[in-house]
């Protein structure tokens, strides 16, 4: 037997069920969980459908490097988001410009309208 | 009845998981005679206990259809699941006698008019015969790893991930079968005959 090949094909050839080595399958046991299947829908009412779909999603297979990666991007969100803000807060700049036209649409009584955090007085 | 025959497996585990009978009928048309054939050759032969093994993996399919991950393959997972049933159900078999009997019986009837064809034909029932005695003898693991590959055709990766067990090892069992079955089916030399 050194034919790989042909100890490969033998073997598959052999292990092959004849017809009447395999029984039919024995239709009750098809018909009893059928019936649960049917019981299954009863009690899985359109209300509930949105629960259904929430507990399916969070059936969903999560890697840790996924959960780990997520949890740095909060992280570094939760950092960087306040500090960044009180710079933006203390670093106020004011920017004075001329202009041919007066402008009254952004602020008709003060005569000035803000671009982000530049204030634009008009002369 | 909705017809669900060009559904896939995977849809289909979603179409159950509402209730869908349909769905059900598909699935146990296209799978129940394959895993029946794999229960019956890995209980030795003994059908009444493989159709018990058939009746307790789809009762789990039907009472817990969540569990299967619809992102992955079917197939491997069902198979997955017959090989924890089988493990059950192994502890309680005994090897059903009779079974080759039968088949030369059956053989005899169909080549009676060639006696040669018939001489072949015991022949590879003999073959059938000591080949199965060497699979009874095998522990579970590695006989399960052969009827995957050379009954239900499956590649190393799917008996891997069916199996829980690496590529490696599933070829390491693989390789210690096939060794076996040379040393013992030799007698047979069925490749220089």
């Amino acid at each position: 037997m050194d034919n790989k090949e042909e100890l490969n094909r033998l073997l598959r050839q052999s292990m092959q069920l004849k017809e009447s080595e395999v029984p039919e399958p024995d239709e009750s046991i098809r018909v009893a969980l059928r019936a649960k299947v049917i019981a299954r829908q009863q009690i899985q009412p359109r209300s509930l459908w949105l629960l259904y779909r929430l507990r399916d999603l969070m059936n969903v297979e999560i890697k840790l490097y996924q959960a780990g990666l997520a949890l740095g991007v909060f992280v570094f969100m939760m950092v960087w988001l306040p500090s960044a803000s009180s710079v933006q807060k203390s670093g106020e700049a004011e920017l004075v410009a001329d202009t041919i036209h007066p402008v009254y649409s952004s602020s008709a009584k003060q005569n000035k309208f803000l671009i982000r955090n530049y204030i634009v007085k008009v002369n | 009845m909705k017809d669900y025959s060009l559904c896939s497996d995977e849809k289909l585990m979603l179409l159950l998981r509402g209730g869908e009978a349909s769905a059900f009928d598909t699935l146990y048309a296209r799978y129940s005679r394959k895993l029946l054939g794999y229960f019956v050759r890995m209980l030795n032969y003994d059908r009444e206990k493989a159709q018990d093994a058939l009746q307790d993996l789809f009762l789990k399919i039907v009472e817990h259809p969540e569990a299967f991950d619809s992102s992955r393959n079917f197939r491997p997972w069902v198979y997955a699941l017959a090989c924890n049933t089988c493990k059950n159900h192994y502890k309680h078999i005994t090897r059903v006698k009779g079974v080759h009997e039968e088949l030369r019986y059956v053989a005899n009837e169909l080549d009676e008019r060639s006696f040669l064809k018939a001489a072949e034909k015991i022949d590879a029932i003999e073959f059938r015969k000591a080949l199965d005695d060497v699979l009874e003898d095998l522990p579970l693991e590695k006989k399960t790893v052969f009827v995957l590959r050379f009954q239900e055709d499956h590649t190393l990766l799917e008996i891997a991930e069916i199996t829980g067990a690496s590529e490696g090892t599933v070829k390491s069992r693989l390789h210690y079968t096939l060794k076996i079955l040379e040393e013992r089916l030799k007698r047979f030399n069925p490749i220089n005959a």
